[in-house]
């Protein structure tokens, strides 16, 4: 057998001569001296006991669209950064380059008129630095803080640690999540995300950094993992921060300077992405660290383990509605305007000023929602890490191979490799 | 020492199952103890998204 099989809801996994029988749904786990083969009365004695059970409705693919459940606003396609493999290839911050405050308010309008459910979603994201539009993310605070009609309000903001301390802390009063991208020690920091005139940003960020470890308030990271850099000591400069919550993703080489610098191999800013199973080792090497500082890994294909998903992507799947700075609606949080060179796969609609709201293409979201292992991604169909990842993203695969319903090898080859890995950890864990 | 989570709830000749303890040191959205999947938060976008809402 390979090094695991999926057998309705529960994984297989070969350990030496022995074989872990784990059901993620169910949380479940057994191991067992012979390959459980179906029809076997062992496979039966599983069954009975939980195993190989009809998956959960919630991973299954979606013929009809129901309408948005969250909202995203890219506010600003300006940033005060100029990192190397910047997905947005977000320019220098200057007038012109925002989302006006009166589309946002109306986005808001139109995603609360819509909105079926009864938390409120709401986050401020990039294709450029959002913190940059303190005063837009103000009011759009108080616009929907005067119209929630008691529902729960959820706000994160994803921003790249340079804001103002003062601004912080009015994030921190009103309970935002806050989410800075920051890729570790100055060394690391400086190489991959210097100012946007050149120049560290190490010392602003780590300074930021401090102040909300210090507030007392959780405050998570994402790191881009480039090849050949460290993971143990990235993670023990985070943890000497206070940080207990590190997003782990590889670099990928879609970005600003893909055209000059493929970032496939290290060029003039020696950065570049994880080589073959580096990335797995690094992975691998990084829980055991972080098991040692008390940090708590995060990364999206693993995110989904226990629980499952029918699609990889909320966006990519007209759950997240992602309003772009120019009144685009955009199925991808890499598509930050109507002008990106992949518009055509993820635009999803447009802010019309005659209707007074968005023009949604919803044949063209259904179409999306083919992207399953049940739909056109045959190759995952059989995968055993498909509740996994769901297929992987849509716009790193269609970046590396042209087509929108494809996977990204690479990315997929991590998983497959992972998967089996994680059960094994869990194995030991579970002291089987 | 059995984890806390860990109980023998059916134990054969050949085979005991257990309630599986996971590795603390991931994140994993698990039924009941984390946001939906359609969290704006969604990690699984692969792209500067942790959701902060897990507990």
């Amino acid at each position: 057998m390979s090094s695991a099989i999926l057998d309705q809801d529960t994984l297989v996994v070969m350990d030496e001569k022995t074989f872990i029988v784990f059901s993620p749904f169910q949380q479940n786990i057994a191991r067992v001296s012979s390959n459980p083969l179906e029809d076997s009365d062992l496979y039966e004695q599983l069954r009975q006991n939980g195993f190989f059970q009809e998956p959960p409705q919630h991973i299954q693919i979606q013929r009809e669209w129901s309408g948005f459940t969250s909202l995203t606003l890219f506010l600003t396609r300006g940033c005060n950064l100029g990192c190397r493999y910047c997905y947005a290839k977000a320019k220098p911050y200057a007038p012109g380059m925002s989302m006006p405050i009166d589309l946002a308010t109306s986005s808001i309008d139109w995603f609360l008129r819509q909105l079926k459910k009864d938390t409120i979603r709401l986050t401020f994201h990039g294709g450029g630095e959002p913190t940059l539009e303190e005063q837009t993310i103000k009011t759009v605070y108080s616009n929907v803080e005067s119209r929630r009609d008691g529902k729960d309000a959820r706000y994160l903001i994803t921003s790249n640690g340079t804001a103002p301390k003062s601004f912080l802390s009015w994030m921190m009063d009103r309970k935002f999540s806050i989410n800075f991208s920051v890729d570790g020690p100055p060394d690391i920091q400086d190489r991959n995300r210097p100012l946007v005139g050149g120049g560290a940003s190490s010392q602003v960020v780590e300074d930021n950094i401090r102040y909300v470890v210090n507030y007392g308030y959780p405050l998570s990271v994402r790191m881009t993992f480039s090849e050949g850099d460290d993971i143990e000591r990235t993670l023990r400069y985070f943890a000497s921060l206070g940080i207990k919550r590190v997003h782990l993703e590889p670099l990928f080489p879609y970005g600003r300077e893909y055209d000059a610098n493929s970032l496939k191999s290290a060029g003039e800013h020696g950065i570049s992405q994880p080589k073959g199973r580096e990335l797995l080792t690094g992975f691998l090497s990084a829980m055991d660290v972080a098991k040692q500082l008390d940090i708590k890994l995060y990364n999206g294909h693993l995110a989904h383990f226990m629980k499952g998903t029918a699609y990889f992507c909320g966006a990519a799947s007209g759950r997240s509605m992602m309003v772009t700075h120019d009144g685009f609606l955009s199925g991808c949080i890499e598509v930050t305007d109507g002008k990106e060179v992949a518009a055509d796969h993820f635009i999803i609609g447009k802010w019309d000023n005659q209707v007074d709201g968005f023009i949604v293409d919803e044949e063209k979201i259904v179409t999306m929602m083919t992207r399953h292992p049940d739909g056109i991604l045959e190759a995952c169909k059989d995968c055993f890490a498909r509740f996994t990842c769901s297929g992987g993203c849509a716009i790193k695969a269609l970046h590396r191979t042209g087509s929108f319903f494809s996977k990204d090898n690479s990315y997929c080859a991590f998983t497959r490799a992972i998967v089996p890995e994680v059960v094994k950890r869990i194995a030991v864990e579970s002291k089987i | 020492m059995e984890p806390k989570n860990a109980v023998v709830f059916q134990q054969t000749a050949t085979v005991v199952v257990k309630k599986a303890a996971l590795p603390k040191e991931v994140f994993f959205r698990v039924n009941g103890a984390t946001p939906d999947a359609d969290c704006p938060a969604n990690v699984s976008c692969g792209d500067d998204c942790t959701c902060g809402n897990d507990s």
